[in-house]
């Protein structure tokens, strides 16, 4: 009965949210229905974890269950996702309360939710989903995670002998994880034309081994700190070809091949291959057929990109979203503006980390990065813009050998900050790597 | 007779990874420069055999993940008697983040259940201190005056805290850093880190040593003086860092919380 009275009151709330904010509504509902039945998720019924699907990871978690709904949609299966994002155990309730009627039971065939790295083993106490999706798991949120070392545990606590888990070949922490489930499935991206080659620098650094802690050398880069790797101490990674693998990419023509069939690919970025193989490999084990994946992959397009173009103070701004606390889409983003061989303005918006408490001046990340590409691609002024660290940040140009006299630093990346320190500037493009989206709203 | 190099060991890079290290070992390059010296800077990994720290004038260890220490520390135990020896004859060894708590007695880790203590590592005995891993991670700024070779400095940075440890003060272990604002050691005792003759140990992390050059420049003159190595007596100027220390004690202010 206290079921039955969590998952009325919380469709109430949910039809109130609508009324007042349609389309918001993505957490609270879950909240309410978990505060009266704290097992309200397990009480759902007509959930079969044999079609469940998790996707987990540091990043592609979203992309990978939008592209994973529409392979599964596309092919006329009914899917109950969390496509919103919200990714504790409250979003995945909210997102079963609006696929189930008033009984509690779900309408849909499928599960497919993302799941928080670190709230997915409450989840699956709830929700024992039979298939895990790990997209990879780098360094990201320390104030919350410490190290990567941590959240690996926390997943493999989700772990268990009934589950099968899709592990990355080419991401070293990830694919040890694949050691702990019932039955793992690998998958991987070969090397290619925008594969990258770190260069044996004296300060450039990798990573310990997930199994002997020794330094992991990777072959190739295809994202960072993603791609081809080996423990020459151990031999962890090199041991055997991946399960499903991304075999040739042409990012010109938008397609990639797999075990010998093409595939539409609507992206030019290495980043989305992997959410795509992914998908292939989760789709193939279950049950999907090649012809119905071909057809989701056909008509697939995320339209939440980190990439936007404005004009500001008369110029081209081109805009790049990256996730401030994690090192790996930092440089991801300095490598794309490098990509840019004329000369450009960069505005580089590190800023004070406000996500969680307590606020702090995290200047961890300066030097995890390297700006070089960005320096080496024709830089003539540089931008940083924090109250509180945007110093720091021109400090770390200073390291590099950038001439102080082509530098600003703004006390924050608000648009009647930005707009006057552009104006004298010469007509060249902008660009703005930053976590918020665009520039910050005016000033109040 | 040309001035030998200063020596600088970068311990296990590729392992104590965390927070962006080899800003640290950049800023010991810069201002040994600055401060007239020829830096030479090598890298060391498990396992480097010909591996002397006798040979060095500065050791750095950057914070890394507990998994890893029981590897870091066996291979250090292979010269730990050398590495005492060093930290004895007032070479100078730094050593940031949760890496300060190898070079205590233990680490006890988390167990499997709520409150159960897990694996113990037993830690290079350096420092009497016994850490034990958090069951959540603190991250805070971490602002302190800290103390070293006679000078009083205002030091702010990062701390990550995997695991709270304690020693008890006495001439010989004296506190690097009062917490003005920050977690420290612990959260009770108000210290941060550990200084043993010239060596310094802190919870202060990520790119320590360019947010706090003044510190650097203590840390390579004590080296240099040291090794017999000479300096050049101009004065340095770090008008962006010390900005930016303004601006960061302001919002650490701001935020009246701990």
């Amino acid at each position: 009965m206290r079921f039955y009275f969590a998952l009325w009151i919380a469709k109430l709330s949910l039809a109130l949210i609508n009324i007042v904010a349609k389309g918001r509504g993505t957490n609270l509902p879950g909240q309410i229905a978990l505060r009266i039945d704290p097992l309200f998720v397990k009480h759902m019924k007509g959930v079969d974890p044999a079609k469940a699907v998790f996707v987990t990871g540091t990043n592609g978690k979203s992309t990978t269950v939008n592209l994973l709904h529409h392979v599964f949609t596309s092919s006329g299966r009914t899917v109950c996702a969390n496509l919103d994002g919200a990714n504790m155990l409250t979003g995945v309730a909210t997102a079963l309360i609006k696929d189930s009627g008033m009984s509690g039971r779900i309408r849909s065939q499928y599960v497919i939710m993302e799941t928080d790295e670190r709230y997915l083993r409450f989840i699956r106490k709830q929700l024992p989903a039979r298939q895990l999706i790990i997209t990879n798991i780098q360094k990201d949120q320390t104030q919350r995670n410490g190290e990567p070392g941590v959240i690996m545990g926390k997943i493999a606590e989700a772990l268990g002998d009934d589950l099968t888990v899709f592990v990355n070949q080419d991401e070293p922490r990830s694919f040890a994880l694949g050691d702990k489930a019932g039955r793992a499935v690998s998958y991987a991206v070969k090397e290619n034309s925008k594969s990258y080659h770190k260069e044996a620098d004296f300060f450039s650094v990798t990573m310990p081994c997930a199994r002997c802690h020794e330094p992991i050398i990777f072959r190739a880069h295809n994202i960072e700190n993603i791609g081809p790797f080996v423990c020459p101490s151990c031999g962890y990674g090199g041991e055997h070809e991946a399960d499903y693998t991304v075999d040739t990419v042409d990012y010109e023509g938008h397609s990639f091949t797999s075990a010998g069939k093409e595939y539409r690919f609507n992206f030019s970025t290495p980043y989305f291959l992997y959410c795509y193989i992914s998908v292939l490999a989760a789709s193939k084990e279950m049950g999907l057929t090649d012809e119905e994946i071909s057809r989701g992959f056909e008509s697939f397009s995320d339209l939440r990109g980190r990439l936007a173009t404005k004009t500001i103070a008369g110029k081209t701004l081109h805009y790049i979203k990256m996730k401030q606390e994690n090192p790996e889409t930092i440089q991801s983003s300095l490598n794309l503006v490098g990509e840019d061989k004329e000369d450009k303005i960069f505005l580089f918006g590190l800023d004070e980390t406000l996500d969680y408490f307590p606020p702090f001046t995290n200047t961890l990340a300066l030097f995890d990065v390297d700006f070089r590409p960005v320096l080496r691609s024709g830089l003539s002024h540089f931008v940083c813009m924090s109250k509180a660290i945007g110093r720091m940040a021109a400090v770390r140009m200073l390291y590099d050998g950038f001439d102080p006299e082509h530098m600003t630093v703004l006390p924050s990346g608000y648009e009647e900050d930005i707009v006057p320190a552009l104006t004298p500037l010469d007509d060249q493009p902008v660009y703005l790597v930053e976590e918020i989206p665009y520039y910050k709203k005016p000033k109040k | 007779m040309s001035e030998r190099k200063l020596e600088i060991a970068w311990m296990y890079p590729d392992t104590l990874y965390l927070h962006g290290e080899r800003g640290n070992i950049m800023a010991l390059v810069r201002y040994a420069m600055e401060l007239g010296m020829t830096p030479h800077v090598k890298r060391i990994d498990l396992g480097t055999r010909d591996f002397d720290p006798l040979d060095y004038d500065i050791l750095f260890f950057g914070p890394g993940e507990i998994s890893s220490f029981s590897s870091i520390i066996s291979d250090i135990s292979r010269y730990r008697h050398t590495l005492a020896e060093y930290i004895a004859s007032g070479k100078v060894l730094i050593a940031t983040g949760t890496t300060v708590t190898m070079f205590g007695e233990k680490i006890v880790r988390l167990g499997d259940t709520e409150g159960a203590e897990g694996e113990v590592i037993d830690g290079l005995c350096i420092i009497p201190a016994m850490a034990y891993e958090r069951d959540y991670v603190y991250g805070n700024d971490l602002y302190t005056r800290a103390e070293y070779n006679g000078y009083s400095m205002e030091l702010v940075g990062n701390q990550i805290q995997m695991a709270d440890y304690g020693y008890s003060e006495n001439e010989q272990y004296r506190r690097f850093g009062t917490v003005i604002y920050g977690r420290g050691n612990n959260g009770s005792d108000g210290i941060d880190g550990a200084v043993l003759v010239n060596s310094v140990f802190t919870g202060m992390l990520g790119p320590v040593l360019v947010n706090n050059p003044w510190l650097t420049v203590r840390l390579l003159q004590t080296a240099a003086s040291v090794g017999g190595i000479r300096t050049s007596s101009e004065p340095l100027r770090f008008n962006l860092e010390q900005k930016s220390l303004k601006l960061k004690k302001q919002f650490i202010e701001s935020k009246n919380t701990v």
